[in-house]
């Protein structure tokens, strides 16, 4: 599992589009911090945590699911469509071939987190642990539902369109149904992670930690019952 | 001690049978070899105890565990999948480095060297696989299923796409790594690489085991007659003649002449009542020659 969570975490690197979506995350982080810690002082620091995270906050509520659908979505079906994965699975465990892919991505992302962080607490002095903290489960919710896709579509040109329209469907429905009485819009509200997030108070996040389990499990089962 | 047990192992793809109840023990130190023609269900049988394929019904025992506990013993089983694609991006090197710690074998750069080296890639461990052929793709499979010293190795057609030379090369690593022990499972399409290297054999037709044992116990249960040649000189030709009418009457001569007598016979025991014949009527043998069927042979007659 570790050998292949290290593959998975250095192959991440490797593409320009992964690159560019670290430097869109440090951008961001950098420009904000600088144009907040000037402002600061006229807003009031009260003020100030919302103002140096908001730009993080809208990278991965809004893009989360396109920036890792992008780059993460054939994680497993690229292995069964080129068929590597024979090679992996007559020397290790189906399920320690997702948690090592799952792991290597998680890496990836806490890296990406973790230096956009770092910006904000050179400008701020501070690190916001618990935005961070926060900012990460969503981002777990994210990368469980793109390796579920993944061992459920075997082709990858199938899973690159799914994640297309899922990128762009859950932020949509996920955050109108916040504001909307709709029933169809309710059922929406309860799958998808920015109510549990946004209005789940102090624990839920938990559940959206449980949903991302479950969707590992399944990911799991569905490897653990096919053919390869 | 059986390293591979199966017991009535099963394989269907929706109502289509591809392995059909196979039951077969291989032993320690075995070069086992796996015939058949395309699609007789060679692959499905390695892939299933390999775990690269699930089983319909039916059980079996890899190193003395089930299949259901397959994972435990995957760090002493080396397998060359009938497919052999690699990390397009990655060097042989970093293949062998990478393979080596999925397994958790503590494996150092330069014996990933040797063996890249042994297995004929000496000049292509820091190529990406991208750039190989398919003999190298092989060539690779084959190094990377020895990687960790596997006390069982699980090789579909090992020497496919390779050029002579290299099919040789490889045969005699087969060879070494038999003389370490190791039990090899394999399967070819070139048969005279199986009789070489083969300890024992089986031939699979239609999902089932038609034939398995020794070359010499599939001869025996493939042949219905042993060709027989006799180079001789007939000192008298009016009694050769006389021996010969008594030998066609309980064997098939199929050819005679005064220097050479071809015969089938059931038996080899049966050369031996020939010989006295002949001897009897003052008749020199200068040799002997019996055909017994090839491996060719018992393959496509099977």
């Amino acid at each position: 599992m570790i050998a292949i969570w290290k593959k998975e975490f250095i192959q991440s690197f490797r593409s320009v589009f992964s690159l560019i979506t670290i430097a869109i995350f440090i951008a961001v982080s950098y420009y904000l911090s600088d144009f907040v810690s000037k402002s600061s002082i006229i807003t009031g620091i009260e003020f100030a945590e919302a103002g140096y995270v908001s730009g993080l906050v809208f990278l991965i509520y809004i893009m989360g699911f396109l920036f890792i659908f992008s780059l993460f979505h054939d994680t497993i079906n690229r292995e069964t469509e080129s068929r590597t994965i024979r090679f992996l699975v007559t020397k290790t465990s189906r399920p320690a071939i997702i948690l090592g892919k799952l792991l290597g991505i998680f890496s990836y992302w806490f890296v990406c987190l973790l230096a956009s962080f770092s910006i904000i607490a050179f400008f701020s002095h501070q690190f916001y642990i618990k935005t961070f903290g926060s900012l990460f489960v969503m981002l777990t919710y994210i990368v469980a539902l793109c390796v579920l896709m993944s061992c459920l579509i075997p082709k990858r040109s199938m899973s690159m369109f799914a994640g297309l329209l899922i990128s762009i469907a859950i932020p949509t429905f996920g955050l109108w149904s916040l504001l909307s009485d709709k029933l169809w819009l309710k059922v929406i509200k309860y799958i998808t992670p920015y109510h549990y997030m946004l209005e789940g108070g102090t624990w839920g996040w938990l559940v959206v930690l449980l949903f991302a389990a479950i969707m590992v499990g399944i990911s799991i089962l569905s490897l653990h019952r096919r053919d390869l | 001690m059986a390293v591979i047990e199966t017991v009535d192992l099963k394989k269907s793809y929706h109502k289509h049978s591809v392995v059909r109840g196979i039951n077969l023990q291989v032993q320690e130190g075995e070069i086992f070899g796996f015939l058949g023609r395309n699609g007789a269900g060679k692959t499905t049988f390695i892939n299933m105890l390999t775990g690269i394929v699930l089983p319909t019904s039916g059980q079996f025992r890899i190193l003395g565990v089930s299949n259901n506990q397959l994972d435990r013993v995957k760090h002493k089983v080396g397998v060359l999948p009938d497919y052999t694609e690699f990390y397009a991006n990655d060097t042989a090197l970093e293949h062998l480095q990478f393979f080596a710690k999925i397994q958790k074998h503590t494996v150092t750069k330069q014996q990933c060297m040797d063996l890249l080296e042994q297995v004929g890639l000496k000049d292509a461990i820091h190529v990406k696989t991208k750039k190989f052929s398919f003999g190298m793709k092989k060539k690779l499979g084959v190094a990377q299923a020895v990687i960790g010293n596997p006390e069982l190795i699980f090789l579909d057609e090992p020497t496919s796409g390779m050029d002579p030379e290299s099919a040789l090369e490889m045969q005699k690593f087969i060879r070494t790594l038999a003389s370490q022990n190791k039990t090899i499972f394999m399967t070819s399409h070139n048969l005279n690489e199986v009789e070489k290297l083969c300890s024992r054999i089986a031939i699979m037709k239609k999902g089932i085991i038609s034939g398995l044992g020794t070359i010499e116990q599939l001869q025996k249960q493939f042949q219905t007659n042993i060709e027989t040649t006799i180079k001789l000189f007939p000192k008298n030709e009016a009694s050769y003649r006389q021996a010969r009418d008594e030998i066609e009457n309980w064997t098939s001569v199929k050819y005679w002449d005064n220097h050479q007598l071809t015969t089938e016979i059931r038996d080899e025991s049966d050369i031996a009542r020939i010989v006295h014949s002949l001897c009897n009527v003052d008749t020199d043998i200068f040799a002997i020659q019996t055909n017994r069927p090839s491996l060719e042979d018992i393959f496509m007659n099977d």
